[in-house]
């Protein structure tokens, strides 16, 4: 009906590229406190190394445990809950503020910014990593006692803080994105979990319990996904429970689940509008 | 160029402009060859929307009172037709006066003795 | 209940058009079967009261707010089906004054916006930015209304849209920076041939520049139609009227506004002129004045008429 030469949207590639930079304003100061705290581990680290070497306890040398596990890829997926309330501070809860007028479809608009954010977790956890691993090499060098990696690590096993935090933040990102308090949904889940789970547990009902119970430490359970099934925390008294194939298993269901959860909320309008 | 418009006159504002242009003319503030100010810088000085004033120039351009030159804008024609300009304007301000004459209750009549009266008595004053 | 005014235009080429637009929010009725018509080009002015669902139609056309019925169509797309290549081709201007990121520089805040649109003309950004007095290099949370929103002028000029949609662009400005803006805006309409609709309170100031005219009240539209109509065929009659006059009712509903004294009536009448003149002389009233109307006071009238009387 018109004659007028319409204006072309955006390219996808350049609104990402944007939404990278401005999402890393977003996160400066939490980028600020998590380089702090890797700093501060390292030199921590450095602390203890040196109190050991100078240390003697019934004639042997006190243990170090500098070593990486990648049960701590816990601290990476607490990152990865939090991130999102950083990535979408600012943003009307009734998504009608300025991100959502822009000449970008809302879903698309939307898991880019949720993706941006998710670039710079990968980037937190590279750095992680590599702070990990530098102290286990400074321990080594300061105390001369070769730091284990604990028994039986597979190479695998680096690869799970990177999967554990991209579902942690898939979830945590539906929640911020489809709802007004994504505190309250997130908070609300686990609450729901504990409650229901004691529930059954005190009315005498084991076996639902216990399925209950499953979605969290079962054999595809959220902790698969998290740890790599890895069942206690400490590297020298391990227990090796890891399981390659669960880890595979509970990374596919656990990500398939979050993904759709965030398409979902993604294409859902909210309500006031 | 100094022009004025008003909103509470019941002319339509490129009427309004189209009569400045022609009073212009008539008192010698526009000869011919003369630019008119460019429908941008008008509408700027006016507070009026581009339109309007391309409304008025197109209007005058269709009277023969000014012509688009491309590339150049508007001028003032050559040979501007001085007395229907001045014929026209004097009708103008006629049928003003008449307008308020009724609003205040008087007929043509009594205007036109009334304008004729003042007239004498201000060329009286002109003359000492 | 049917307006004797006019509420559609007779044009072709709508930039802007509404068929039986509704928005219902539970229970109230925030747009009623609205017909918006904005031709190309036009400047069109739409006045309402507070709540008059002005925003949300507004809102709607940006897919900001999907209708509960109806259908809106913007340069011959409709927004919920084309929602990008809508808003690539409309400088919006928001009625809340917190737009944008607060934390964010105005200068890097235009850069963010620029890359939006890949028509943004970065030296006509430059040039505006200047005009306003924007300091590129301050936070957007502590800049006062004014300057706020003279950067979503910037925002919304700049890439020079076919479609300018403004709610209320000059909130927060004071009278100096209002007119500063208007002329900001008259020159860029004079460089980019462009259609504009605004809501605004302050009609007086935009006056000569609307074009075209829509009144929103409680949701539907009162009166739409060109200015130079309204200005024409609205009009003030004060006539005197002898003892007992029989004619008080006459015209029905195209008298907005009626008062009538013992020997005298103000009427504001919708209506050609000689037609009401001549029925008000007809009818053995004396007319001493037929004057037109400001856009304040038409608007004015046309807002405070009692309706369904």
């Amino acid at each position: 009906m018109t004659s007028i030469a319409l204006h072309t949207p955006p390219r996808w590639r350049t609104v990402a590229g944007e939404q990278i930079r401005t999402v890393r304003l977003f996160l400066r100061r939490t980028g600020l406190l998590l380089l702090a705290l890797y700093g501060a581990s390292i030199v921590i680290a450095i602390k203890v190394a040196f109190t050991a070497r100078d240390q003697v306890v019934d004639g042997n040398l006190a243990h170090v445990n500098n070593a990486y596990s990648p049960a701590s890829s816990i601290f990476i997926a607490i990152v990865a809950c939090l991130l999102p309330f950083g990535v979408w501070q600012d943003e009307d809860p009734g998504r009608r503020g300025y991100h959502w007028a822009m000449p970008v479809t809302r879903h698309t608009h939307a898991v880019t910014r949720v993706l941006a954010g998710w670039v710079w977790l990968m980037a937190a956890t590279v750095l992680y990593l590599l702070v990990q691993a530098a102290t286990v090499v400074i321990t080594e060098r300061i105390t001369g006692e070769p730091q284990s990696y604990g028994p039986t690590f597979a190479a695998w096993e680096w690869l799970v803080p990177f999967t554990a935090g991209t579902i942690a933040y898939m979830f945590v990102s539906a929640a911020a994105v489809g709802s007004r308090q994504p505190i309250a949904w997130v908070v609300g889940t686990v609450l729901l979990y504990s409650v229901l789970l004691s529930l059954l547990t005190l009315m005498g009902y084991p076996e639902a319990a216990n399925r209950v119970a499953s979605v969290y430490s079962g054999e595809y359970g959220v902790r698969a996904a998290m740890l790599g099934h890895i069942d206690t925390l400490d590297a020298v008294h391990r227990q090796t429970y890891s399981s390659l194939a669960r880890w595979l298993g509970s990374t596919a269901i656990w990500g398939a689940m979050g993904a759709a959860l965030l398409a979902w909320v993604s294409y859902r309008r909210p309500k006031s509008s | 160029m100094l022009i004025s418009v008003d909103p509470n006159d019941s002319r339509p504002i490129y009427v309004q402009i189209i009569d400045e242009m022609r009073r212009a003319l008539v008192l010698g503030t526009l000869a011919p060859e003369d630019p008119l100010p460019s429908v941008r810088q008008l509408a700027g000085e006016l507070r009026v929307n581009p339109n309007t004033v391309s409304q008025a120039y197109r209007e005058l351009e269709r009277q023969g009172v000014v012509e688009v030159r491309r590339g150049q804008g508007t001028y003032v024609v050559q040979a501007s037709a001085n007395g229907s300009q001045r014929r026209a304007l004097a009708r103008d301000v006629a049928l003003r006066s008449l307008r308020d004459a009724h609003r205040n209750g008087l007929d043509a009549e009594e205007l036109i003795q009334a304008i004729r009266s003042a007239s004498t008595s201000h060329h009286k004053k002109d003359a000492r | 209940m049917t307006s004797p005014l006019p509420t559609s235009l007779h044009s072709s080429e709508l930039a802007v058009t509404t068929r039986a637009l509704s928005k219902q929010y539970g229970a109230l009725r925030a747009l009623h079967d609205l017909a918006l018509q904005v031709p190309e080009g036009a400047v069109y002015l739409l006045v309402g009261p507070n709540g008059a669902g002005k925003s949300t139609a507004i809102k709607i056309l940006i897919d900001q707010v999907r209708p509960t019925a109806g259908v809106a169509e913007v340069l011959g797309l409709n927004p919920q089906v084309h929602p990008a290549l809508v808003r690539a081709n409309v400088g919006y201007v928001p009625e809340q004054l917190d737009w944008g990121y607060g934390w964010m520089r105005v200068g890097r805040l235009l850069e963010h916006h620029a890359r939006y649109f890949p028509t943004w003309d970065a030296a006509y950004a430059n040039r505006l930015a200047k005009s306003f007095a924007l300091k590129l290099d301050q936070k957007m949370s502590t800049l006062s209304k004014g300057q706020g929103r003279r950067v979503h002028l910037v925002m919304a000029l700049a890439h020079r849209p076919p479609l300018l949609v403004m709610d209320e662009p000059t909130d927060g400005l004071d009278p100096v920076m209002r007119d500063e803006a208007l002329g900001v805006l008259i020159d860029h309409l004079a460089q980019t041939p462009t259609t504009v609709l605004l809501s605004t309170h302050h009609v007086s100031e935009v006056e000569q520049l609307a074009d075209h005219i829509g009144v929103l009240r409680d949701g539907e539209l009162r009166a739409q139609m060109p200015l130079d109509e309204l200005r024409r065929d609205l009009r003030r009659y004060r006539a005197e009227i002898p003892v007992g006059w029989q004619g008080t009712s006459m015209f029905g509903d195209a008298v907005i506004r009626r008062v009538t004294t013992r020997n005298e009536v103000d009427w504001t009448v919708w209506g050609e002129e000689s037609v009401v003149a001549g029925e008000l002389v007809g009818a053995g009233a004396m007319v001493c004045e037929s004057a037109p109307l400001s856009l304040h006071e038409a608007t004015l009238a046309l807002l405070t008429q009692e309706i369904g009387r």
